[in-house]
């Protein structure tokens, strides 16, 4: 290992001159990789990472739908959620839906992308408010279950600087 | 395994009330290398949080790795009488912390 990254900090040195902070950051993920060590630099940067099983989101979504079409969202589901969160490690996300009684969180990107199914009693009026991880910048989907039986879907895209180490 | 609820110890019927609910957890996801060995950290996390309001449920929650650490949960609740909330978190190896809460009319 110790060899390994002598020898490419040599390579890039020669190649790209003096080690600036520019030159280091590719070199270091090689030397990492060639270690067999990539799994600690790509937490660091907290993209790459391999699913670990199948997406689970698709049985999820069936469950949670049982048995009822999911429509599109219009004004019936409100998201707040930062455009942009610098580190994915702990975004907060606000639903409401009048009269939901339940929600199901999806974030596909995520290693494990069924976030939270919530149940709700129909008298607490919908609004629901937590803290995610998200592992690369992406739509965290929401889905609804009203009152009255429907369904309802609806996104909300953010993007993150750093990765939550979710996985 | 430190919990939290935030929540009035008076309200007046009608009101809505919002509840604030922490534990303190790392929510390890079990893909995290450590820092030193690199070795993967097993995965712990919390996977269900209940608020009940004198016995009556009002949130169950199942929690994947995909709540942040310390998993935090806020909601608005209408009141209706006096009685006490009780907050539940189990995690996935039984762990369990309860909560309780009394709320008094004004």
């Amino acid at each position: 290992m110790s060899r390994t990254r002598q020898s490419a900090h040599q390579t890039a040195e020669a190649r790209d001159g003096p080690l600036t902070d520019a030159a280091i950051r590719p070199v270091t993920r090689r030397v990492a990789i060639a270690g067999g060590a990539a799994v600690g630099v790509l937490a660091v940067t907290g993209q790459a990472f391999a699913h670990p099983e199948a997406p689970d989101w698709a049985d999820a979504i069936t469950e949670f739908a049982d048995g009822a079409g999911i429509g599109e969202a219009g004004p019936e589901i409100t998201i707040n959620a930062p455009d942009l969160a610098e580190y994915g490690n702990s975004v907060p996300l606000e639903i409401a839906a009048e009269g939901a009684v339940g929600y199901l969180i999806v974030a596909r990107a995520n290693p494990h992308a069924v976030i939270a199914r919530i149940t709700l009693a129909p008298e607490l009026g919908g609004r629901f408010r937590t803290r995610i991880r998200l592992a690369d910048s992406q739509p965290v989907e929401i889905f609804a279950r009203l009152a009255n039986g429907r369904v309802l879907r609806a996104g909300k895209h953010v993007a993150v600087t750093v990765g939550g180490c979710v996985s | 395994m430190k919990a939290r609820a935030k929540v009035p110890k008076t309200a007046a019927i009608g009101e809505v009330i919002v509840i604030k609910t922490l534990l303190t957890h790392p929510m390890e996801t079990g893909h995290r290398p450590h820092r030193e060995t690199g070795e993967l950290i097993p995965r712990d996390i919390v996977t269900r949080f209940q608020a009940r309001f004198n016995d009556r449920l009002l949130v169950d929650v199942d929690l994947g790795s995909g709540i942040a650490a310390n998993p935090y949960f806020d909601f608005d609740f209408k009141v209706a009488e006096a009685g006490v909330f009780r907050f539940d978190w189990t995690d996935e190896h039984g762990r369990h912390v309860m909560l309780e809460k009394p709320l008094a009319l004004t």
